[in-house]
């Protein structure tokens, strides 16, 4: 099936339009507008991007591919972000990653078997004062160790906590 | 004017001037990737690194505009301490495969590399690897030979506005892929990509491991595909110079640039239509009288008896060099014989067409400026003696009758081509023509330009100039020019003042 954006979708993106000086300037909003909705930014996403901004499909792939932050495949209910930038490397963020692998049976980049979590490590948070710092879908956890990191992913399997 | 100080010393330059092309026009090669004079400024190659007095760092040659007083230095330490880096970064993930490329002495990677670094690399880690692959039938795309300096895409963004190409992901993992494969397959100028492309990432699928560059001969000619006169690298690959016993034959065409035509670039009929004067098959290969082939001497003879009539017509063609058109009409003058012009093929626009032109052939200029009538204008067609030139290509079709009609009224027709076609098969004599490549020749544009095309091989398989066959005492094709440039356009020409641009009327 197509994807499509629906009218509510268009009467939200004319607002985000509205904003901005032209279209090319809309593809990062767009985008991400795209990937709240289909969950990734997929080749199709790029295309109905591309169509709904009327811009070729080659720019909207170029931008899409070079920012990090748009996840080309999907991703798991959770997606844990760890920081392994400077601040955070120095706190320990290297054995949240190995502790992260080791709970959830996957290495950075993998989503687990069962759909709930994607690994990845990513570059600074902007949290270095909280240092080491998980990014969970929207929300940080900060000033983790190890043993917080099990309890996390514990509530997390529980439902417990609204990411 | 302004004046700036290239390596201590001064020149006069045109304000707004790019460093690069100023130091272009004064004769100072500054090597560069990403800069082509046809296409937007990207400054991401940083090649073109040049040393300017005051500044704190070196500065991209292509996209800094020169001002007065400026001093530039394009061959200090520095510079060439910058030029090896570069060089350095660029040929990290190269997978240095010259041996099995096929830009491979023609490649600017290779050529700065020796000039300006020449060093081993000191990278020990695995590199970066993509597909090799056919992005469209007439290109493949090698990532890992790229040095992404993305003149393909902007060709394909600025120029043609198709957008098939363009770079994906960032840092060292940034490379080029093709979302359009079919767009490419259509495009009309998608071709040019493999001779905009510095290195040996985007080339032609015909011409992959057909042949290296330094075994054949690149001469300049003007593309006989249409009156738009684009300038044309013929590449022959001849049989004397080479040791693996190929023919003679034209291996390629591709782009020569013409900045006072305003031409960078040419579309792929042009380019591929090297195929049509490869046809050995076709080729005239001797005169030909009744049905029988003859040799020269016999045919001359023939044709001084033949020729030696009272109503007698020549009609030239479109689609010869100035000088077969004029030798033959010089024939005919001196005789009083009518003299008749066909008038060109046309052809539907492609989209885009850019600078295509309507008229399929590359000297109807000429013959119109000559004020010839048109063959449709022949009012009594019973001729003695009738002389047709045709080339390879096509007139246009009510042309094509009137001349055939004449051909087969006349008492004695004569037919002079290089392909065997329904003209020489109506006709009494054929006499074998040179194609565009065997001879020197001069074309007028649809833009009133005269360009001259070089030879670049042999006459072939029997092939002489027109005058020749009509005895005509004329030693060079030059000497036709000069004599058609006196009498017809009043000016006073030969080859060397028409130059490598031509001559605008």
């Amino acid at each position: 099936m197509a994807l499509r954006f629906d009218e509510s979708d268009v009467k939200k993106l004319e607002e985000i339009r509205a904003k901005y000086p032209n279209n090319q300037a809309c593809t990062l909003p767009f985008l991400h507008y795209a990937q709240d909705k289909f969950g990734y930014v997929s080749m199709d996403v790029i295309k109905l991007v591309a169509q709904t901004l009327n811009l070729p499909v080659a720019h909207v792939l170029s931008v899409a591919t070079f920012y990090t932050m748009y996840n080309k495949k999907p991703v798991g209910k959770y997606h844990l972000q760890v920081c392994t930038n400077i601040s955070c490397s120095l706190l320990g963020a290297r054995k949240l990653v190995d502790k992260l692998e080791e709970l959830l049976g996957i290495k950075p980049g993998e989503t687990t078997e069962d759909g709930m979590f994607t690994l990845t490590e990513v570059e600074c948070l902007g949290s270095c004062g909280t240092a080491p710092v998980i990014q969970v879908n929207e929300t940080y956890f900060e000033n983790l160790d190890e043993k917080k990191v099990e309890d996390l992913i514990e509530s997390l399997r529980k439902g417990e906590l609204d990411v | 004017m302004i004046s700036i100080k290239i390596n201590d010393r001064e020149y006069q330059v045109e304000e707004g001037k790019t460093i690069l092309e100023a130091a272009k026009e004064i004769g100072i090669e500054i090597p560069h990737y990403c800069y082509h004079p046809a296409l937007s400024i990207a400054g991401n190659c940083r090649m073109c690194l040049v040393e300017v007095k005051g500044m704190p760092k070196p500065m991209t040659a292509c996209s800094t505009r020169v001002s007065d007083g400026m001093e530039i230095y394009t061959d200090s330490e520095l510079v060439k301490e910058a030029r090896k880096g570069v060089l350095e970064f660029i040929l990290l993930d190269h997978p240095v495969d010259c041996p099995i490329c096929d830009k491979s002495g023609e490649c600017k990677l290779q050529d700065y590399y020796f000039e300006h670094s020449a060093q081993k690399s000191r990278y020990e880690f695995p590199k970066e690897r993509h597909k090799v692959e056919k992005i469209s039938k007439k290109i493949y795309l090698n990532p890992n030979r790229c040095v992404l300096c993305t003149r393909c895409v902007r060709f394909l963004r600025e120029i043609t506005k198709t957008n098939e190409l363009t770079t994906v992901e960032r840092g060292s993992h940034s490379h080029i892929v093709c979302v359009d494969p079919e767009g490419l397959d259509n495009n009309p100028f998608a071709s040019n990509i493999s001779d905009i492309c510095p290195v040996g990432a985007l080339g032609l699928n015909e011409f992959r491991f057909k042949k290296r560059v330094w075994f054949t001969k690149k001469v300049k000619a003007i593309c006989q595909g249409c009156a738009a006169g684009c300038n044309i690298y013929v590449d022959v690959s001849n049989r004397k110079q080479l040791l693996d016993g190929d023919d003679d034959e034209i291996v390629r065409i591709h782009t020569a640039e013409n900045g006072k035509l305003g031409q960078y670039f040419i579309c792929d009929e042009g380019r591929y239509s090297y195929k049509l004067y490869n046809d050995k098959e076709n080729r005239v290969k001797a005169p030909v009288l009744d049905g029988e082939e003859v040799d020269f001497e016999k045919a001359v003879e023939v044709l001084k008896e033949k020729a030696n009539v009272r109503k007698g017509v020549v009609i030239l063609s479109p689609l010869h060099s100035i000088e077969e058109n004029y030798a033959a009409y010089l024939f005919a003058r001196e005789r009083g014989f009518d003299v008749f012009r066909p008038s060109s093929f046309r052809k539907d626009l492609p989209e885009p067409a850019l600078f295509i032109e309507e008229k399929k052939s590359p000297n109807d200029r000429m013959l119109k400026l000559m004020k010839l009538p048109k063959v449709s204008e022949i009012e009594e067609i019973d001729y003695d003696f009738a002389l047709f030139l045709h080339n390879v290509g096509k007139v246009h079709s009510k042309s094509e009758v009137r001349i055939l009609s004449v051909l087969k009224r006349a008492t004695f027709s004569v037919v002079f081509e290089p392909m065997l076609t329904d003209f020489g098969k109506n006709a009494n004599m054929v006499l074998p023509a040179p194609i565009f490549v065997e001879e020197n020749g001069c074309y007028i544009n649809g833009k009133n330009f005269v360009q001259h095309s070089n030879k670049a091989l042999d006459y072939m398989y029997g092939a002489k100039p027109i005058w020749e066959f009509l005895g005509m005492d004329f030693k060079s094709e030059e000497e036709v020019f000069i004599q058609f440039a006196k009498e017809q356009l009043d000016k006073d020409l030969n080859y060397q003042k028409l130059g490598t641009e031509g001559f605008e009327l």
